[in-house]
């Protein structure tokens, strides 16, 4: 104990040192992301194999109600969003506060503009009739597509709000940067997963 | 700048990759290759970008490799959980559902009866 105690004398409690508390953070939003994984796995799963028993016709015809223009559209913007948190990273890692801060709002700007196309994506449906209840494979696509528009509003948020805290930041201390990053790059891989899945298989 | 973990110039090149995959596998839908090989060429295009994401966006590739393990057993549960429901339902819906191998299982109607023969 006094032998643990002498060699950790320089760091407070056992070997906490930044770097060990970055990890830390880092491995608490990874069990957090796994935990998401299964969520959305599970609702892939279902629309899988809703999908396979679906009479024809009716996938048919929900595929030709479905724009996979617009979907494009907001697959581009949600990578260059991963991109440009990558900078706030990149930027946050290297002290440039200035930057990470730009990187962030511009990363929450363009998450805004995916969901003002998704919310017109969902208008158009609706002037048309089309809700979650009106066959099995819209079930399906709103329940996919606003789960993970709930969780583009999360981020949105989230960043906005880190980007807030910015200011105090050090090259050491910027794991609640890199978890926002985590967590929004995880929100993309799902719409990459999504986007084939539901607008163009 | 010249270290290399604070280099923008890897994070760009996924940037692009992952712009040129989105493309791909927008022209692969376009072409009709047969259901399988759709599906087959789709979901591999969205698993190399999803693991461009993961690895170098991520940069799981620089943590412990036990961490790994947090991506892929979940993906493996996930698996799971389609691969056990295709007996019911997506490998006998050829007719009802047109789409893979043989006719569909009829399991519901036999729980009418069995309700009301007894």
């Amino acid at each position: 104990m006094s032998h643990d105690a002498a060699a950790h004398a320089h760091a407070p409690g056992y070997g906490e040192t930044p770097e060990v508390l970055f990890d830390r953070a880092k491995m608490g939003m990874w069990f957090f992301l796994a935990s998401e994984i299964m969520m959305f796995g599970a609702f892939i799963a279902a629309y899988i194999v809703l999908r396979m028993s679906m009479p024809l016709e009716v996938l048919e015809y929900s595929k030709s109600q479905l724009s996979w223009k617009l979907a494009l559209f907001n697959t581009a913007v949600l990578i260059l969003s991963s991109y440009t948190i990558v900078r706030a990273v990149n930027a946050a890692s290297k002290g440039n506060k200035g930057h990470c801060e730009d990187m962030m709002v511009a990363t929450a700007a363009l998450g805004t503009l995916f969901l003002i196309v998704k919310g017109f994506e969902y208008g158009s449906k609706f002037s048309h009739g089309i809700g979650p209840d009106h066959n099995v494979f819209f079930g399906c696509y709103f329940l996919m597509t606003g789960f993970h528009g709930i969780h583009v509003l999360v981020g949105i948020l989230t960043i906005l709000w880190g980007a807030f805290y910015v200011k105090r930041t050090t090259p050491q201390k910027y794991a609640y940067v890199e978890n926002l990053a985590l967590y929004w790059h995880l929100v993309d891989v799902i719409w990459i997963f999504l986007f084939p899945l539901v607008y163009l298989l | 700048m010249s270290n290399d973990s604070h280099s923008m110039k890897p994070y760009t090149m996924v940037f692009g990759a992952l712009m040129v995959l989105t493309v791909i596998t927008v022209a692969i839908s376009r072409v009709d290759l047969g259901k399988p090989m759709n599906w087959a060429l789709g979901l591999a295009v969205a698993c190399v970008k999803a693991s461009l994401v993961v690895m170098i966006f991520m940069h799981l590739k620089h943590e412990k490799r036990s961490w790994l393990g947090m991506v892929l057993i979940p993906l493996l549960l996930v698996l799971i959980i389609v691969f056990i429901n295709f007996p019911d339902t997506g490998l006998n819906s050829s007719q009802d559902g047109g789409e893979l191998l043989s006719p569909a299982l009829k399991i519901i109607p036999h729980a009418g009866r069995a309700a009301g023969g007894h």
